[in-house]
């Protein structure tokens, strides 16, 4: 499959929106850009794909509706897309009662300090989608390259996998884990010291240096 | 398409390696989230009135428990007595908690034996990132909770039957470590010796 993955921006002011749009677009993702919660949360349960990332403005004072709350799309995005990374920006950053809430709507949330500007937010970006991991980089939005041998793997839960290292990742559906069953024998076959480690459940992570080729977990004796 | 209602994150059914942290006002979650590796514990940030629905979205159990209420809320004793579920407290313990709880009357105190549990290395184990336990010289990783919970707990214990760790002492069979979950006959508790 050779599509762009998809980033979900919930952001109310229009041009930092549009500016985040463009950058994601650059990068070869496809944005999914939203001035509202509520109309974010009406596509993610229409069944638009699973986004690999979500950039979520904390405070949507200035959205057109204000129906649902950055909170809302939090806890939707916790318990129906837990497979994407999430990144919230707030200018309340220092506030417990603001991380203590963003915590408690979604516990894998990332924090990025607003009053650093939205450049700070970018650059932290794209430190996050070029850093390599072992031999691999993620490039255009779309594949994962293999470094030494320029070989692709085009499939946005390869590029999903990669962007989560280290953590352990919960793929939805069997079309995603047949692919990342792909993706393990593909870095396999490319003799990579990063593995695709199964967790059972459908879950999945890339492992360097702590597993050996095709490793899950051992008989679980009963 | 309608939002609709929607339900906490927090109290979302979780797999992964979970702390669940219940306090009044999530300081302690919120000082906590900023010391531990999050590529190794989930923490959930729980209030009392639902510290029950947060402990059992952990599947099969939370890995840890902290406190920092002076009550144990309705229906948690349960499920922290019945399971090897770490259990630490901040600040004065309440009545009903396992024996093995540790007690802090500092945060700093606290959030260190945190993160000494996450990083405990007993006989060449140590816990996988995210679930699991990375085994001495062996490939792969094994999913099993009490095993996890034993090397956590290192050299401490738990306040449990030693028949709540047959499966570890199983896995450790099973992958040739010399070591075994066993009762001290002092203190009566079941730790990896």
């Amino acid at each position: 499959m050779k599509a762009n993955a998809e980033v979900l921006l919930l952001e109310d002011d229009a041009e930092t929106l549009e500016q985040l749009r463009g950058h994601f677009a650059a990068k070869g993702f496809h944005p999914m850009a939203f001035r509202s919660a509520g109309r974010a949360i009406g596509a993610l349960r229409g069944g638009a794909p699973a986004p690999v990332v979500a950039i979520v403005d904390w405070d949507l004072s200035m959205a057109p509706d204000q129906a649902s709350s950055s909170s809302d799309a939090l806890c939707v995005l916790a318990r129906d897309l837990p497979e994407c990374l999430v990144i919230v920006y707030t200018a309340n950053v220092d506030s417990f009662r603001v991380r203590s809430e963003i915590q408690r709507a979604h516990p894998r949330a990332w924090l990025h300090d607003k009053r650093e500007g939205d450049g700070s937010l970018m650059d932290r970006l794209d430190r996050m989608l070029d850093h390599p991991v072992a031999d691999l980089r993620i490039q255009d939005g779309t594949m994962v390259v293999h470094i030494p041998s320029r070989d692709q793997y085009h499939h946005r839960e390869a590029v999903r996998l990669v962007l989560r290292h280290p953590e352990i990742v919960t793929f939805h559906s069997e079309t995603a884990t047949r692919a990342i069953r792909r993706f393990g024998d593909w870095l396999a076959r490319h003799g990579s010291p990063a593995k695709v480690v199964s967790h059972g459940n459908r879950r999945y992570r890339l492992a360097v240096g702590d597993a050996q080729p095709g490793a899950g977990p051992h008989a679980a004796p009963r | 398409m309608e939002a609709g209602p929607v339900d906490l994150g927090v109290l979302a059914v979780e797999r992964d390696r979970a702390l669940v942290v219940i306090s009044p006002d999530g300081e302690p979650a919120v000082g906590l989230r900023e010391c531990l590796d999050r590529g190794r514990v989930v923490i959930k940030d729980a209030r009392p009135g639902d510290a029950r629905t947060a402990l059992t979205s952990c599947r099969p159990w939370p890995w840890m428990v902290i406190g920092a209420v002076p009550q144990l809320p309705d229906g948690v004793a349960d499920l922290i007595h019945g399971h090897p579920v770490l259990v630490l407290w901040l600040g004065p313990t309440p009545p009903c908690l396992p024996a093995h709880t540790g007690s802090f009357a500092r945060f700093s105190a606290l959030a260190a034996a945190t993160g000494q549990a996450l990083e405990q290395e007993v006989g060449g184990m140590r816990l996988a990132p995210g679930a699991g336990v990375l085994l001495p010289g062996m490939p792969g990783w094994s999913r099993n909770p009490q095993l996890e919970a034993l090397i956590s707990a290192h050299p401490g214990g738990f306040d449990l039957p030693l028949e709540s760790f047959r499966s570890a002492g199983r896995a450790l069979r099973a992958h040739g470590v010399a070591l075994r979950p066993r009762r001290d006959s002092a203190t009566g508790m079941v730790s990896l010796r």
